[in-house]
């Protein structure tokens, strides 16, 4: 049984180290257009195929600049403030069960099925995988595993920033509320307390955003790489903020299956314990995406493959 | 005024004469069993199983191996052997198998590579474990799959009937060999709960208690567990084909800072050792030891053993006081029946 688990792991990751990852790369965003109050999302996202180690679909996000937070929101989201960000990519879904046992890595999650999102992640099990991902693909890993500080220069995968998950649910929205108030509008988008079976759907079930993330909004929520401070906004510097440096809790976006409508939304934000103290720590509303910081090198390459290869 | 504030004195000083005398006589109590206690130690830079009388005296170490990392006793109902966890290698490259051994250290036999969280059969003719899902070593408790009887006379190992059977930790057999309570997380459809889980079948019934890591006690009708991380509690269950019934639950101990973990009872019943310790993450410390929170096996952290009587009356008595030690994983191992003829 032990030998068979194994061998099945290993032909399961032989055969995504063949496989290729689809790139979803959104163009002509430059850093000003935002469509300030207006609930019409970008439609500028091509998809391209390029060789790759894993068979993940990553969307690259465009730099730019946006206007985080909400002063109609909790306190913990205001001021509304400029943030400016580097491009970088992200999972167009969230990290999948299947994903996590393809590296080795035992899933935590209630709610078992492949194509699910992995839940009951510990903050510190999420930064591992990135690390075990970045392996896979030959990137430099971002984490040191003891210390789990973020290296923002390495080339893996890491979680996003608090601002880039913002930004990248935003997709180019500047209102609050992109999907507008309507709750049937919603569950179009999100897998919420409002229309989920008491549990996680598959990823990608529901419509993605603008910029063709599926789930930014519900399911499971996403753990960022940011320590969670209420007051973070108050000083937050403008140019890729990356959080506190010290604070026994991260960042959570996006509410989960369990949450209420007003809970998932781009703005609203949580802290919770990042399981570093305690090794049952659980929570099956708790999931995550990675992100990857691209070098100008590697965004100027993959556009010119794109400018060649992209029906417009 | 002056009175009052006498009286007061007075009867402080009763009260903690009298607490002092109770201890005492605990200590008196557990000096004189024939039982005795095993744990893991990390000593020289090695973790160790380590044997102490029942009163954390007359310490010796069982293993003696300083290229291989043992941890994890589990003591033969009988007393007569000891199965327990050795480690190899380092990080994810550690290769953690499951052995047993005679209760005096000789005669080793590897029972199941990548595996863990052995347990003894009540007639001591098995050791129930748990094979590792994936090759790659991971600390995490949530890393197994399956579970599995190693039979002593044959040496054969079986496939448990349930084929749901998914992340289990902390083991313990049911006097009336029917039953395996465990701690699952994150499996079989639940996110973490206590399990008693059908010997021969596939009956699984939660028992409804939070927490981790459950004993059951000797005669099969209590169980002692860590509620939560500060928490040790007792009670009575009951284990029947048609469910589990949890009843009269009590706090053995509780601690508002430090972490209580690894609840054992004494092969009597009389008795439950518990290791306290440091709460949260540590680092790797020394060959063999892994950065994790402090409880898991192999992990490296202040720890040492304390013992309380399981009917929850009386103080709480400290059996090691060597921290730097790690002693945790306490278990209870019956004076073998032989021993005590002689």
């Amino acid at each position: 049984m032990d030998t068979r688990a194994c061998r099945r792991g290993e032909q399961l990751m032989s055969r995504q180290l063949l496989s290729f990852v689809a790139i979803i790369l959104i163009f002509g965003l430059p850093a000003c257009q935002r469509q300030n109050g207006t609930q019409e999302p970008l439609r500028l996202a091509k998809t391209i195929e390029i060789t790759k180690k894993t068979d993940v679909e990553i969307v690259l996000i465009p730099g730019g600049d946006f206007l985080m937070g909400s002063d109609n929101g909790d306190a913990d989201e205001a001021p509304r403030h400029k943030v400016v960000l580097s491009p970088f990519a992200m999972d167009k879904f969230e990290v999948t069960q299947a994903q996590f046992t393809a590296l080795e890595m035992p899933d935590p999650s209630q709610f078992k099925s492949p194509d699910r999102p992995v839940e009951q992640i510990r903050w510190l099990n999420a930064a591992e995988f990135c690390n075990e991902r970045s392996k896979a693909e030959g990137l430099e890993p971002c984490y040191d595993e003891v210390t789990f500080e973020c290296n923002f220069d390495a080339s893996g995968y890491r979680l996003p920033t608090e601002a880039e998950w913002e930004y990248a649910a935003r997709a180019g929205v500047d209102a609050d509320r992109p999907l507008g108030n309507a709750p049937p509008k919603l569950r179009s988008y999100a897998c919420y307390a409002g229309n989920s079976k008491n549990k996680t759907d598959p990823v990608g079930q529901k419509k993605p955003n603008a910029w063709g993330l599926h789930d930014m909004l519900g399911n499971v929520a996403e753990w960022c790489q940011d320590v969670y401070s209420e007051s973070y906004y108050q000083q937050s510097p403008a140019n890729n903020p990356s959080g506190p440096t010290s604070g026994d809790k991260r960042v959570m976006r996006g509410g989960s299956w369990k949450s209420s409508e007003a809970s998932c939304s781009v703005t609203a934000r949580q802290g919770c314990v990042a399981g570093f103290t305690d090794a049952c720590f659980t929570g099956n509303t708790l999931g995550f995406r990675c992100v990857r910081r691209l070098s100008p090198d590697e965004l100027d390459r993959l556009l010119q493959v794109n400018s060649t290869n992209l029906q417009h | 005024m002056r009175h009052i504030l006498a009286r007061v004195v007075l009867f402080g000083g009763l009260v903690g004469a009298a607490w002092a005398t109770e201890n005492e006589s605990l200590k008196t109590e557990l000096q004189s069993s024939p039982h005795r206690i095993l744990c893991e130690a990390y000593v020289d830079n090695n973790w160790e199983l380590i044997v102490m009388n029942a009163g954390g005296t007359d310490r010796k170490n069982l293993t003696n191996t300083p290229d291989v990392h043992e941890m994890y006793p589990q003591a033969s109902p009988d007393g007569s052997k000891i199965c327990f966890l050795a480690d190899v290698g380092q990080d994810g490259d550690t290769l953690r198998s499951v052995y047993y051994m005679n209760a005096d250290g000789t005669g080793r036999v590897m029972v199941a590579e990548r595996a863990r969280q052995p347990c003894w059969s009540p007639d001591g003719t098995k050791i129930a474990f748990v094979p590792q899902e994936f090759k790659r070593f991971r600390i995490d408790d949530y890393v197994s799959k399956g579970l599995r009887i190693y039979n002593l006379k044959t040496g054969q190992t079986a496939e448990h009937p349930n084929e749901k059977i998914h992340h289990l930790y902390g083991l313990s057999w049911s006097a009336d060999g029917k039953w395996i309570v465990s701690t699952v997380h994150g499996g079989m459809g639940y996110g973490h709960a206590i399990l008693a889980i059908e010997i021969d079948g596939d009956k699984v019934f939660d028992l409804k208690i939070p927490g981790c890591r459950p004993c059951l006690s000797p005669d099969g009708k209590r169980v002692t567990w860590s509620r939560n991380d500060h928490t040790i509690c007792v009670a009575d269950v009951e284990l029947t084909s048609s469910g589990a019934k949890v009843s009269n639950v009590t706090v053995v101990h509780q601690e508002k800072k430090l972490h209580l973990y690894h609840p054992d009872f004494s092969p009597d019943g009389k008795f439950i050792s518990f290791s306290v310790g440091p709460g949260g993450r540590v680092r790797a410390s020394g060959p063999g030891t892994h950065t994790q929170v402090a409880e898991m096996v192999g992990v490296r952290g202040q720890w040492d053993l304390f013992v309380r009587r399981a009917s929850c009356e009386g103080p709480v008595v400290q059996l090691t006081h060597d921290a730097n030690l790690s002693n945790k994983e306490s278990e209870w191992i019956r004076e073998p029946v032989d021993a005590v003829s002689n």
